[in-house]
């Protein structure tokens, strides 16, 4: 059995005594506390000897007792002052008022003044006290030295606990070792002590001496402090995974304005002025700054016919220019339109969009959006179904289904669900659908375009059973340090 | 969107099929009203903006009797010749402008249709009315009235009358101020100074639209006639939800009769006819459906074909042109037999270029064993500036928060890393992270008056955090990203004086104590920002 260095010495000092508390051990091994605390519980462990744990009284020094054991009693002050008889008045100008009148009644309880002429002179017992120890500073230091305070001294010692912050008496645990058989066995068998040396140095190398050392064997199967390595948010990890399946698949990644016209987020996506999307409640309006520049003129004029043939209203270019925390990237998506040079175009953006809602367990005011399209003449719903389920099956939901849906913006419209195995359960994830002609013809778009704006953290919540979404973006380091996935 | 409740025996019932419930709501669903819950026989369906119709069990019923195959193609609707004559008053102009009405006869009035009259009226005005503003529906019993009946705008104390549910009468000022209805919805008629009105030949007041019917015309289980009513803003909304509305006592097999409406005869319940290519079908979908193939589905979503021509049935308003059929044709061919299409479209992907970069800045972050996190950036001046000891800056504001938690948008990062940091006091130090994240700045030569900003910070919150270890940092990332860096000291109001700098598009330093305090953290913190690009 491989045994340490300190183990060895706890062995020992019990072979002569075989039932030591942590104190007497502190005396027979020489040990620091900690060492001793720290090896024996690793003879528990091996059976070599038991612990039993007991719970008692111990007295440590206060504050002033700390202050005495340093500087002297008050009495010992005015004793060593008191070579020389002297007044009151004296005595003041060299101690605090205090310390001279503790210091007095004390040295008359040992009789060790007396006053002559109004002067206080040593007696024949002060006279030895100057060569010898007061019983209270006996007890005082036995008591700092963690030492037993013999019967005799019982006394003593109720006079220092009256005295007040000289004693502090306190609960601790003692630990009482013990040998077991086995442990009897083994040091039968001889216990041989090497000096033993567990860091090895440039030194050592340097000069060969550790050739002359043992280096300690260590307990290699404990475990270690725990330290925390930097890495990505979990939820940034679950983005990156999907910005890498869309790269892989093709796709080009955008980005836009975040807060962007109602032009852009709504009116260019064929949304009515009117439509309850567009409302204070759901949509976050801004007060400053709160108007964007003019679209350009084109894409104004052909919107405008757009809303006021296929919706039959009055189109408002003002309402059109107020600035709003986009509510969708479809919004960036949408800008995309008006830059296409040639066919097919695939794009994507996984980015911040925002509603009017109030942080509850279930809605978040701000969230990302998984967002793609393709634009081809050839592209058709069944092609967005076909890259809907590529795009989730590479993520590792193997099944997507659609379902009939509706947004002013597309037709078909489908909403999306994956197949959580975990759960057994779909999970709706959001819509997707082929932008309507009233979309894409004021933009100069002669071409079908696959569209699809779905949600972003719904599937981390699903995968690592996240109750509450607010989890996501609370980042408690206990969660963030810990999850894996 | 709109949630129902229907009772499923009855949609069955007037489906003419019983369906098992499971089945019926995986059918229902694939037509496009997806079933949310089912409690015993109570199923709740959330039905699509386009699809008013469905807003009754009696349209719901309609569309799966053609759906399922009990009864497809096109249902048509008849009214007979009006009685009753409505004359519009040119006063409603600026106040109410438009009103359609009909006249249903032979109804039974019985409890399941009460229910159903009632919810499809509140979903109406909730959704395709807008809260009434845009349209408000009244359903009256016509025996207790008289034709002419005469829609006008009057005075708000001008006409009194005992409104629904009270057994006093009161003039209209007062009903806003003091009936329930009046008090929801006397917004509708904010700034107005004459109020609109339908009352009858003798002067009995039927309805004070958009609020609330009187007393007088209240529908009971002996009503066997009834007067609709609907006022509002648009005409052609209000054309729509009559014909839903009319069908749907149609469907209870009662009568529809027309009504002269100042001089138009409504409800118009003619099959509007479109063109149809079947070819571009697979040019929308991907699927190739053949002339009767597209006939049997496009019946089956209750239309009918007449040559070339779809004929739409009266109550869908939601067509507008030939994608909207094909649509329907694509549902009726159902989404779960489209075979999803792996096609390529040949395109080469990539990165952003600014997100690339920003990557790479996390990369090397994370690889200084720092964690990052992810915060809001919606925020409050409170938060973003005050604690900061900073004075408010220009920043994007919001309008209309619903908290006093998203007054506005970050212009940076610090704020939001402190926050983390006072939240995570319990957990074991050294805690060094840092967020690469977007920020808003209010730039005037923008086409939004804004621009987003990826911005960096990094902050190391330990008993022994400093400048120096923060700065090694920065420096390192510096030398990761091939850029060289200079700082100047430079004293900042949320730094220890002395202990702080700048560089370009950058900051760094020690927090100091009084921002420490206000947020709660109670180690030293350090810390740098950068802006990106």
């Amino acid at each position: 059995m491989a045994l340490s260095e300190y183990e060895k010495h706890i062995l020992l000092a019990l072979e002569k005594k075989p039932k030591q508390t942590t104190l007497e051990l502190i005396d027979s091994t020489g040990l620091p506390e900690a060492s001793i605390n720290r090896a024996s519980t690793w003879l528990a462990s091996k059976e070599l000897i038991d612990i039993k744990e007991n719970v008692k009284e111990r007295i440590e020094l206060d504050f002033e007792g700390t202050d005495y054991l340093a500087n002297g009693f008050p009495e010992r002050r005015v004793l060593e002052l008191l070579k020389e008889s002297k007044t009151i008045a004296e005595l003041d100008d060299s101690l605090s008022h205090d310390i001279v009148k503790i210091a007095i009644v004390w040295l008359k309880k040992l009789n060790a003044v007396s006053i002559k002429e109004g002067k206080l002179e040593l007696t024949k017992a002060g006279q030895d006290y100057l060569k010898k120890r007061m019983p209270q500073e006996t007890v005082l230091e036995l008591i700092a030295h963690k030492k037993v305070v013999s019967k005799e001294m019982a006394q003593e010692m109720d006079h220092l606990k009256k005295r007040g912050s000289i004693l502090e008496f306190k609960e601790y645990t003692e630990r009482v070792m013990e040998l077991t058989f086995r442990g009897k066995e083994i040091i039968k068998k001889g216990i041989v002590l090497e000096k033993e040396i567990s860091q090895l140095t440039p030194d050592m190398l340097a000069t060969g001496k550790w050739r002359d050392v043992k280096l300690r064997e260590y307990e290699v199967e404990v475990s270690a402090p725990v330290v925390y390595g930097g890495k990505k948010h979990p939820f940034r990890k679950m983005i990156d995974k999907m910005r890498s399946v869309f790269i892989e698949m093709g796709f080009r990644e955008i980005k836009g304005p975040i807060v962007e016209s109602s032009f852009w987020n709504f009116d260019a996506l064929f949304v009515p002025q009117d439509h309850p999307s567009r409302e204070m409640q759901d949509t976050f309006y801004t007060k400053e700054p709160k108007e964007a520049d003019k679209p350009p003129e084109k894409y104004l004029e052909n919107i405008k016919k757009a809303h006021e043939e296929g919706w039959k209203y009055k189109w408002n270019p003002k309402s059109a220019l107020e600035l709003v925390m986009r509510t969708h990237t479809t919004a960036t998506t949408c800008r995309e339109l008006t830059k296409v040079k040639g066919l097919p175009v695939k794009v994507f953006s996984i980015d911040k969009v925002f509603r009017n809602e109030v942080l509850d367990y279930k809605h978040l005011p701000e969230f990302y959006q998984v967002e793609g399209i393709v634009i081809d003449k050839e592209a058709t719903l069944v092609d967005l179904f076909g890259v809907l389920q590529e795009f989730y099956s590479r993520l590792g939901f193997e099944k997507v289904r659609f379902k009939p849906s509706y947004f002013p913006y597309t037709e078909p419209s489908v909403e999306v669900e994956i197949y959580f195995e975990k759960k057994k359960s779909w999970l709706e994830l959001g819509g997707a659908g082929v932008f309507r002609k009233e979309v894409v013809k004021p933009l100069g778009i002669d071409a079908n375009v696959l569209a699809w704006g779905l949600g972003g953290e719904r599937p981390l919540m699903i995968m690592d059973e996240l109750e509450d979404i607010r989890i996501i973006y609370k980042n408690s380091l206990g969660w963030i340090r810990n999850v894996n996935d | 969107m709109s949630m129902i409740e229907v009772d499923y025996n009855e949609l069955c019932g007037l489906a003419g099929k019983k369906v098992e419930k499971d089945k019926l709501a995986e059918r229902l669903s694939m037509m496009g009203a997806s079933v949310e819950d089912v409690q015993g026989d109570k199923m709740f369906i959330e039905v699509l903006p386009n699809r008013p119709d469905w807003l009754s069990v009696e349209g719901l019923a309609r569309s799966l009797k053609t759906f399922i195959g009990v009864e497809p193609g096109l249902r048509e609707y008849k009214a007979s010749e009006p009685k009753i004559e409505v004359r519009v008053d040119k006063s409603v102009e600026i106040v109410r402008p438009y009103i359609v009405c009909a006249v249903i006869r032979n109804v039974k009035v019985d409890d399941s249709l009460i229910r159903s009259m009632m919810q499809i009226q509140e979903k109406l005005h909730e959704t395709f009315g807008r809260k009434r503003k845009k349209l408000a529906i009244g359903i009256h019993d016509l025996s207790k009235v008289q034709s002419p009946f005469t829609y006008k705008a009057v005075k708000p104390t001008e006409i009194s009358f005992v409104p629904l549910g009270m057994n006093i009468a009161m003039n209209l000022k007062e009903i806003l101020e003091r009936h329930p209805k009046g008090i929801d919805y006397a917004w509708t008629l904010e700034g107005a100074d004459v109020y609109p009105i339908i009352t009858d030949k003798n002067g009995d007041v039927l309805s004070f639209p958009p609020i609330i019917n009187g007393e007088l015309t209240r529908v009971y289980e002996e009503t066997t006639d009834l007067f609709i009513d609907m006022t509002g803003s648009s005409e052609k909304t209000l054309n729509e939800a009559l014909n839903i509305l009319v069908c749907m006592f149609a469907d209870r097999g009662a009568r529809i009769e027309k009504v002269k409406v100042g001089n138009r005869i409504l409800p118009d319940l003619s099959v509007l006819e479109k063109e149809i290519e079947f070819a571009n079908v697979e040019k929308l979908v991907g699927v190739k459906v053949s002339q009767e193939e597209g006939k049997r589905l496009l019946e089956r979503m209750g239309y009918g074909l007449a040559g070339k021509k779809a004929r739409i049935p009266c109550y869908r308003s939601d067509i507008l042109h030939e994608d909207d059929m094909i649509e329907d044709i694509a549902i009726a061919y159902g989404y779960e037999n489209l075979k999803p299409r792996r096609t390529i479209f040949p395109t080469i992907g990539g990165k952003h270029p600014e997100e690339a970069m920003a990557d790479g800045v996390r990369e090397a972050l994370i690889g200084f064993g720092l964690q990052e996190v992810m915060t809001f950036m919606l925020t409050n001046e409170e938060k973003h500036y005050h604690r900061l000891l900073l004075k408010e800056g220009r920043r994007v504001e919001i309008a209309n928060p619903k908290t006093k938690e998203t007054t506005m948008v970050r212009t940076s990062l610090l704020p939001g890393l402190l926050e983390i940091l006072s939240g995570n006091k319990h957990e074991k130090y050294p805690q060094n992270l840092f967020e690469v994240g977007d920020a808003i700045v209010v730039d005037e030569k923008e086409e939004t008056k804004t621009r987003t900003v990826k911005k960096a910070c990094v902050v190391c919150a330990d008993s022994n955090a400093n400048y120096t270890a923060t700065k090694s940092i920065l420096e390192g990332l510096f030398r990761e990203l091939g850029k060289k860096i200079e700082v100047k000291g430079k004293d900042l109001p949320f730094m220890i004086k002395g202990r702080s700098s700048e560089f370009a598009h950058g900051y760094i330093g020690e927090v100091g104590p009084e921002v420490l305090a206000k947020f709660e953290i109670d180690v030293p913190v350090s810390c740098f920002e950068l802006e990106l690009y």
